[in-house]
């Protein structure tokens, strides 16, 4: 298996290399270390060489601008280039850190302009979900390296291969395999099926081939499809499968005898499974219901409130600690007068720069925020209470735009707690993943509150702010470990409540239950939170109440 | 700038070809947002656009693409005399640009190096009289969004800063393009699109056979591609300038106001902009299929593109906009 990805994977080195335009670059997920020292040391082997991008990066840095401290010396306008005019490899670290504002810019330079290949690190946590942004679905590769052993992976300094030859054609058959087998996995976008095509035809150069084989159709397919399904077809119901397949296809070709066809695309669905890990065959289920076939939008991904705050109009003043110098204001206004100046003062300056000139950055700094709402979704009242969080979280999205705030939905029943919406700001999402949501069963209140406080404590380690709405009535009979036992429970809600205490998240427990329930109040208090008693809450008053009482 | 896709050639896209050429037959009908998932082709059929357009005359060397020398605005010092003729200006806004690229704003090359204050124009005034392009609209900086919301409204781009007072007509067709799962767009500005369209993977595999097949060839070899297409890229130019000419002998009796009105009362779309968007667009659509009166058929074709993003947002309601459109339209035009 790793002896597989690694030789899939210096073989999508060598297509980006040799085309950058038609594959964009390479993504590999995994932590700082060996791996990825690996990599970075074959790509500045290479003859074109490599520069590094991380994600903190300014518009300035990626796409060039002014040069402010050489236009001030040589007294003329010199112009930087960015780094994306680069056109060796660009390596990019920490992309998970990366906002979506230089995802899209970076996307833009890709599509508009010539540019290098990418190499970018993701370096999520193994269990966090794959960020697909506008960025990397142009990246025609990926490669989760968590599972492959150090000594196993090796990578050779990549030997461009300038390849003269003109791109041997695919078939029509062929290329109807590639979009079949892309409609069976799941993979709407054209982007894929055009990159695998491209992948095809240059491994049969690769090989020195004139013909495109079946061989070179299976391993671009591997190499382009395989993380981006989102559903397999059945294979312990072949006749079924053969049906639906009948069924697709009789609308559209009918011309096309559905048998000769059958085999191959089998075939490459088979390579493109043997490429995937095992777990995931379970997780594409779950995907597929929840996001259907859109991004695995969520955290990673991480907005940087310095950048998302309003820039303001520069001011006059002196520059300090906390005040950065906005060189180009400053320029600008002390440009005008420089004749002027140079007049009055005859010194042999190039720029005469006056206190008077200096300007200071200004932003309009604010986080933003995230409310997670945790719902009790057990029981026989379940369905009301999870309608109405469900109403109060689309009711909160709807003002989203403008207050700037995500929210997120944790439900919790019977032994466990599902993120059922991970921290989002728009309502067409959410309204997908909270359309099926299931209720009924025990009450595990410390699981759903641990859950949340997770939760809670990730978005504060992307850089927003988290402040968390519970919706239960207080009656926990699970504990943590999820055995059934009223007293346990409690016990380990408090516990978890105390926990929750130190670290200092706003909170808000709404008491759903008929009566007030003292043992919700109690918790609420010695997590250091509000309570407030709502029998018949509903989304509006709901949504109201986690507004006023969580800013 | 690499070739552009032929406009012809794009597979499918119905929706957002029709809207594209209706703002161009008609620029008055305003901007078109294009919404849909990755890989749709929206940036493809948009710069397509750019290349299909006919050409127009502007002053040599105005910053701002004036028509005729007595428009130049009287900072500009680099015009000349004589007129010449371009390609319609498509231009790009990308996301992270400064505010002041955007407007223009003072030329620092100028000061510093001759000590004279000039203005130097910016993006808003390349784009006079053309299209202006933003790919993932919905990312978009707040503040460059005000700025967009003002200049649109008004079409004249106004700078004010360091001493400089500067003026210029700034009219552009507003094409966004975008993903609403990234984050929604404002309604101010939502509003400011004439047409919405949502763009969908074709999903018959003929369809999408095609679309590979087109991209490789155009891929191997854009020049040869293009010059295949040329003569279906040149009857597509015909047909919109001959439906220009056609535009303003296209009429429409009261009864149809009538009917528009109602449209938009039974939609409950905000303001007068919907309706006065109807009739461009109609009137535009009947331009187009040769038609001098404007009838019920013109009205169902194009009313959800013209309607769908005006609908007061019901968090509550789970039928899309485009539905809840054509529900609407069954129930007044029977």
């Amino acid at each position: 298996m790793s002896k597989e990805k690694t030789y899939l994977a210096n073989l999508a080195l060598h297509l980006c290399q040799m085309d950058p335009k038609a594959f964009g670059g390479i993504v590999f997920k995994t932590g700082a270390g060996s791996h990825m020292d690996k990599v970075r040391n074959a790509l500045s082997k290479t003859e074109i060489g490599s520069s590094i991008l991380h994600p903190n990066m300014g518009v300035t840095d990626l796409v060039g601008g002014i040069d402010p401290i050489e236009s001030l010396t040589s007294g003329k306008l010199i112009h930087t280039s960015g780094l994306l005019a680069r056109l060796g490899w660009k390596v990019m670290v920490m992309a998970e850190r990366l906002s979506r504002q230089s995802a899209a810019l970076i996307s833009q330079h890709i599509d508009t302009k010539a540019s290098g290949p990418f190499c970018i690190f993701d370096e999520s946590e193994p269990s966090e979900d794959t960020q697909l942004s506008a960025l990397n679905e142009r990246m025609a590769f990926f490669f989760d390296l968590h599972e492959v052993r150090y000594n196993r992976f090796l990578v050779d300094p990549v030997r461009t291969k300038t390849i003269e030859t003109k791109l041997p054609p695919l078939s029509s058959d062929q290329q109807e395999i590639l979009v079949c087998v892309a409609l069976q996995l799941g993979i709407l976008s054209m982007r894929p099926v055009a990159m695998a095509q491209r992948a095809a035809q240059y491994l049969c150069l690769m090989d020195h081939r004139e013909q495109v084989s079946q061989d070179d159709i299976d391993t671009a397919a591997q190499l382009v499809y395989a993380h981006r399904a989102l559903s397999l077809p059945q294979d312990e119901d072949k006749a079924h499968q053969q049906n639906e397949q009948n069924e697709q296809r009789d609308p559209s070709d009918l011309n096309t005898p559905n048998d000769s066809l059958e085999l191959p695309e089998d075939l490459v669905i088979e390579a493109v499974k043997a490429m995937l890990p095992k777990d995931v065959l379970n997780q594409i289920k779950d995907k597929k219901t929840n996001s259907a076939n859109s991004n695995k939008d969520g955290f990673g991904l991480v907005q940087k409130s310095v950048l998302r705050g309003r820039p303001m109009p520069a001011m006059t003043g002196r520059p300090n600690d906390q005040a950065r110098i906005d060189i180009l204001s400053t320029l600008r206004a002390a440009a005008p007068w420089q004749r002027l100046r140079k007049s009055q003062i005859s010194r042999d300056t190039s720029i005469i720069i006056f206190p008077s000139d200096l300007h200071i950055k200004r932003f309009q700094n604010r986080s933003e925020r995230v409310v997670i709402f945790s719902v009790d979704a057990s029981g026989s009242a379940a369905m009301n209470r999870l309608g109405e969080a469900k109403g109060a979280v689309e009711l909160m999205l709807a003002q989203a735009y403008s207050k700037r705030d995500y929210v997120a939905l944790i439900g919790f029943r019977d032994e466990r707690a599902d993120v059922l919406l991970p921290p989002t700001r728009s309502l067409v999402q959410a309204k997908k993943n909270l359309a099926a949501l299931a209720a009924g069963g025990g009450t595990p209140l410390a699981t759903g509150m641990n859950s949340a406080l997770n939760l809670a404590m990730r978005v504060r380690r992307s850089g927003k702010l988290p402040s968390m709405a519970f919706l239960t009535d207080g009656k926990g009979n699970i504990d943590l470990e999820g055995q059934p036992g009223r007293q346990n429970a409690m016990n380990d809600a408090a516990h978890i409540a105390e926990l929750g205490r130190t670290l200092n998240v706003p909170t808000l427990f709404i008491d759903c239950g008929r009566r007030g329930n003292p043992e919700l109040e109690n918790i609420a208090r010695k997590m250091g939170s509000q309570y407030l008693c709502l029998p018949r809450a509903n989304a509006k008053a709901i949504s109201d109440l986690a507004q006023s009482h969580l800013e | 700038m690499t070739r552009a896709f032929p406009f012809s050639a794009i597979v499918g896209q119905d929706d957002m070809k029709l809207a594209l050429t209706l703002t161009a037959i008609d620029p008055k009908i305003g901007g078109v947002l294009a919404f849909g998932d990755r890989g749709t082709g929206k940036s493809t059929a948009i710069r397509a656009l750019a290349d299909l357009l006919p050409n127009i005359n502007v002053v040599q060397g105005c910053p701002v693409n004036s028509e005729r020398p007595s428009q130049v605005p009287a900072w500009v010092k680099t015009a000349k005399e004589e007129i010449g003729s371009t390609k319609t200006p498509v231009v790009d806004l990308p996301l992270g640009v400064s505010a002041d690229r955007v407007t223009g704003a003072l030329d620092i090359e100028r000061a510093l190096v001759n000590g004279v204050k000039e203005f130097q124009p910016g993006i808003l005034a390349k784009a006079n009289r053309g299209y202006l392009y933003i790919d993932e609209v919905n990312l978009l900086e707040d503040h460059i969004v005000d700025l967009l919301l003002d200049v649109a409204q008004s079409g004249t781009n106004t700078v004010e800063k360091e001493g400089l007072s500067i003026t210029h007509p700034s009219r552009f067709i507003l094409i966004g393009s975008g993903n609403p799962e990234e984050g929604e767009l404002r309604p101010q500005l939502l509003d400011r699109f004439g047409l919405s369209v949502e763009v969908r993977t074709p999903h018959t595999i003929m369809d999408r056979v095609d679309i590979i097949k087109r991209r490789d060839e155009f891929d191997r070899d854009p020049d040869a591609f293009c010059e295949k297409w040329a003569a279906e890229n040149a009857n597509i130019r015909q047909t919109i300038l001959e439906s220009r000419t056609r535009l303003n002998s296209v009429t429409m009796n009261d009864a149809m106001l009538e009917i528009c009105a109602e449209i938009c009362v039974a939609m409950g779309s905000d303001g007068l902009r919907g309706e006065l968007t109807l009739f461009k667009t109609a009137r535009a659509f009947a331009a187009l299929s040769g038609d001098t009166l404007i009838q019920n058929n013109h009205i169902k074709r194009i009313a959800p593109m013209a309607l769908s993003h005006r609908l007061r947002r019901d968090p509550l309601d789970d039928a899309g906009s485009t539905a809840r459109v054509e529900r609407t339209l069954d129930a007044v035009l029977g």
